[in-house]
């Protein structure tokens, strides 16, 4: 990459970041997160949906796992009906799961924690999320 | 949240008043949950 392209792309990146501050600023946009704490009977699928609020949509950023014994839970995420992960195993290596970029979230979103043990487990679930307006999201949505 | 849905959702958090749909096997509940 040529040091004008460097450049140039550091000056959009700048601009974007500058952009987003003013919005977030403006539309009072903070960082939040959801949790949602779930016993799963032994071999069982425990299913949750949850609707976004009317007024705001999701930018999902990642999740934070908290389970009482690692690789005997299965996850299974969907926003909007788009799978976005599946069966996953929580083991330490997916405890801390961050997006690579935003995925939004619009109407609702779907989570299957399954058990495949032989006895009871429990499973805390933090969603880290930006709410948008969902009026400014209807400006600028392609 | 009815006695019986305690038994499965331990804890709920968000910021914003949302509705939530939870099945167990058969069963289906539904809970409101609003921010204190």
């Amino acid at each position: 990459m040529s040091l004008l392209t460097s450049l140039v792309d550091l000056k959009i990146k700048d601009l974007v970041e500058i952009y987003q501050a003013l919005l977030e600023r403006k539309y009072d946009i903070k960082d939040s997160i959801w949790e949602l704490s779930l016993l799963i009977p032994a071999n069982t699928t425990v299913y949750a949906k949850i609707d976004v609020p009317k007024e705001t949509v999701y930018f999902e950023r990642g999740y934070e796992f908290d389970v009482d014994k690692l690789s005997v839970l299965r996850f299974t995420h969907y926003h909007d009906g788009r799978l976005i992960m599946k069966d996953i195993t929580l083991d330490e290596s997916v405890l801390s799961w961050r997006y690579t970029r935003p995925e939004i979230c619009v109407n609702y979103f779907e989570v299957f924690v399954t058990n495949i043990d032989t006895v009871d487990h429990s499973v805390k679930v933090v969603g880290l999320y930006k709410a948008i307006p969902r009026e400014l999201y209807e400006k600028v949505k392609i | 949240m009815s006695e019986e849905i305690k038994k499965y959702v331990k804890h709920v958090s968000f910021p914003q008043e949302v509705k939530i749909k939870v099945k167990i096997g058969d069963k289906e509940y539904e809970l409101t949950y609003k921010p204190s």
